[in-house]
């Protein structure tokens, strides 16, 4: 599957967005794979704080979440 | 007794003498009364000395019944006793299921759980300043995860290097100190990175219990924000339950999931679980017939 192109990263905390061109990004975050195991290309990922932490989820193209990925301690 | 006790102790039967109570709609009346069981636990704590707080404050005290019960509504929307995030709202279970971990060679290894082996990819660690999980600390994480959840993870790796996605995140989310600690991937592959700081069994507990549960309703119920029809249900005990278990909780309704069905897994069993099933009946129930495949 060929990618689209763009990705759009979102801070949903500061209600910001900005559209990346996927050859700018590392080859491991371009596609996910699916819950079925389908590889799906990441077109948009999302960003949000939960307590001290920073969670980052990596969606596919039909709003499907390929990648939740969490930051740091939080103890 | 502390004082912060005492007002615990005695916020209910003060509650259910004020006029401002009185005043409430009969429905609000019910949800309030609900959501201070006896016993107590964590959660009704925070909200019966935020009560306690309310009765005792002049704002309270010199209102007529009606803004006293407008106050209480306030108190009841706004929820400022939640903590930010559920896992500090239960303890962690001392109790683990038996395992075992089989170790192979070029740390290949599988832990064997509950019927279940996962396995176990341990990489070699490539900075020597940086803190690597253990296939022991994994195998134990595993083994505290309930038999739902543990079914989601089909594999785990402990990376040996860094995320290379993390300089991508740091600059296109705008915080350039983002070090990943573990990714869970939609296809159960559960990825556990090395930090400049030791991370903790528990945090490595609390993670895996939080985002096994969003890989579970994704595959159930698909994604929250583009699968309506199958949140449906979900969204409706949120509306009827009306609390929220954490801030995060509060965020979107996949993390209402995560944060509820993680804090339900921690409590189940323990004395704990009469009074949170009291304080969020429809999500408990909807859980209960997730878990017994009803869902």
């Amino acid at each position: 599957m060929r990618h689209p192109g763009q990705v759009t990263f979102a801070d949903l905390d500061a209600g910001t967005e900005k559209v990346v061109a996927v050859d700018t990004l590392p080859e491991a975050m371009r596609f996910g794979t699916s819950a079925d195991g389908v590889t799906l290309p990441v077109t948009r990922v999302e960003a949000r704080l939960r307590g001290k932490q920073r969670v980052v989820r990596e969606l596919g193209p039909g709003g499907e979440v390929l990648r939740s990925t969490v930051q740091r301690s939080i103890f | 007794m502390t004082i912060r006790e005492q007002w615990v102790s005695t916020a209910k039967y003060e509650l259910l003498q004020s006029p401002g109570f009185a005043a409430l709609p009969a429905a609000s009346r019910d949800t309030l009364e609900r959501w201070m069981p006896e016993p107590g636990n964590e959660l009704s704590g925070f909200l019966r000395f935020e009560v306690a707080r309310l009765l005792r404050s002049d704002e309270y005290k010199n209102a007529a019944p009606p803004a006293q019960a407008q106050q209480l509504e306030q108190l009841m929307e706004a929820q400022s006793f939640r903590p930010a995030v559920a896992v500090v709202l239960a303890t962690p279970r001392s109790t683990r299921a038996p395992y075992e971990v089989v170790r192979g060679e070029d740390g290949q290894h599988t832990v064997r759980v509950s019927g279940r082996e996962v396995p176990v990819k341990l990489a070699p660690l490539q900075d020597d300043s940086l803190h690597q999980h253990t296939v022991d600390d994994v195998a134990k994480g595993l083994a505290g995860l309930p038999p739902l959840q543990l079914s989601q993870v089909t594999k785990v790796v402990v990376a040996g290097a860094p995320n290379p996605s993390d300089a991508a995140f740091g600059e296109h989310i705008g915080r350039r100190d983002f070090r990943s600690y573990m990714t869970a991937g939609a296809d159960g592959v559960v990825t556990i990175y090395p930090a400049p700081n030791a991370h903790g069994q528990r945090e490595l507990d609390a993670t895996l219990l939080h985002e096994t549960g969003h890989t579970l309703s994704h595959r159930r119920w698909g994604h929250d924000a583009t699968d309506g029809a199958k949140w449906a249900p979900w969204r409706e005990a949120i509306a009827s339950d009306r609390l929220f278990v954490s801030d995060y909780a509060a965020a979107d309704v996949g993390e209402d999931f995560a944060e509820t069905f993680a804090l339900y897994s921690q409590v189940k069993g323990t004395e704990q679980e009469a009074g949170l099933r009291q304080m969020l009946p429809e999500r408990f129930r909807l859980i209960d017939a997730l878990v017994a495949g009803e869902q």
